[in-house]
């Protein structure tokens, strides 16, 4: 069994040092690994990001980050990448990394991914450059996801935990205004999820959302916005022999 | 012209031209936007007019941050009731995991 402790959107400024560092300190008690989904800053700024590194710094499980919108506002990623990684996370962006917990192959797969929305119901790459632009990013989010979780199924993993900022699906979205969910998330992730496979997902972005949510293809997805779990992390136990396999659901045991 | 649900003080004159400043559900809407793209640069919380009022809703990461907002919406609102329903985000370790088997 793999513990794996997850949460998005703690947003930290000057103002929150050291908040989380506690709960932080009792991870090694009920978890192997610490995903984080992104908004971890308020603007993005290198003291920001700062803070978030004091907070992870030296924590006795490893440390699997993505960025978020907020932490992109600042327009430094680059330097919010490097102080997290400086505090010992790696911080994915299309790429995937395999982290061993105990004798477990923890594959983890991160973007940021973008907005667009959900099927039937979102936009297309048409019109004025910055809606091109808009719906062409958050495709490319989606490719290196799905690369990334490829990659990872080449590479002799346990699990795989797909980990991005927006939403996969809009079932984690319930509880926001329909109106705004073409900027909460995009199905083009759930698909690049779906059409590699994975154990769980993970994401953030939408406070007012709900924690449960599954993909068409059968991924469990879990928003971990900090707001939506109530509480400095949530843990899940993910189980190596049950992986939840890409498209249909596997015949009997006695199929082909 | 239609106000469109929009609630009115008392003897406000019907909303023209020029008087659309004091429009309060466009206020609101360009004060959600400051608090949103601004220094705050909070997203997660959602202000709604109720009648006469205006509702502040969401979770934060600070007190400072909720007493940030808020303050600035009492102020910015001068005259009007503001009900800051904020709270803050809960930094405890969770008692329990999900299995997901």
């Amino acid at each position: 069994m793999i513990r794996t402790a997850a949460v998005g959107d703690i947003h930290m400024a000057p103002e929150t040092r050291g908040t989380l560092r506690p709960a932080f300190e009792t991870l090694p008690d009920c978890a192997d690994i610490l995903l984080l989904a992104g908004d971890l800053t308020r603007h993005g700024t290198p003291e920001e990001a700062r803070v978030v590194a004091d907070e992870i710094r030296g924590l006795a499980v490893p440390v699997v980050a993505v960025l978020g919108n907020h932490d992109h506002h600042d327009g430094r990623p680059e330097e919010v990448t490097a102080l997290l990684e400086d505090a010992g996370a790696q911080v994915l962006e299309g790429r995937g990394t395999v982290v061993t917990c105990g004798g477990a192959r923890v594959g983890v797969a991160g973007t940021k991914g973008f907005g667009g929305g959900f099927v039937g119901r979102s936009a297309g790459e048409f019109g004025e450059p910055v809606m091109k632009e808009f719906v062409r990013h958050s495709r490319h989010c989606a490719e290196g996801l799905r690369a990334s979780l490829e990659f990872l199924a080449g590479q002799d993993c346990d699990v795989r935990i797909a980990l991005t900022h927006y939403s996969p699906v809009p079932e984690t979205l319930a509880g926001e205004p329909l109106e705004i969910y073409p900027f909460l998330g995009s199905y083009l992730l759930a698909e690049a999820i779906d059409t590699a496979g994975a154990d769980l997902a993970v994401h953030g972005h939408a406070h007012a959302g709900t924690e449960n949510g599954m993909t068409n293809g059968g991924v469990r997805v879990r928003n971990v916005a900090q707001p939506v779990i109530g509480r400095a992390f949530h843990v899940y136990h993910l189980h190596e022999r049950e992986r939840v396999p890409a498209g249909p659901p596997a015949p009997t045991d006695d199929g082909p | 012209m239609s106000n469109h649900g929009q609630e009115r003080s008392p003897g406000a004159p019907a909303a023209t031209g020029q008087d659309a400043g004091d429009n309060l559900e466009y206020r609101v809407a360009h004060l959600r936007e400051r608090i949103a793209g601004g220094p705050l640069g909070e997203l997660g919380v959602r202000l709604e007019v109720r009648g006469e009022a205006v509702l502040l809703t969401g979770t934060v990461p600070s007190a400072h941050c909720r007493d940030e907002i808020c303050g600035l919406v009492d102020e910015e609102l001068r005259g009007r009731r503001v009900h800051c329903d904020v709270t803050v985000a809960d930094a405890s370790s969770p008692d329990q995991a999900e299995d997901l088997a």
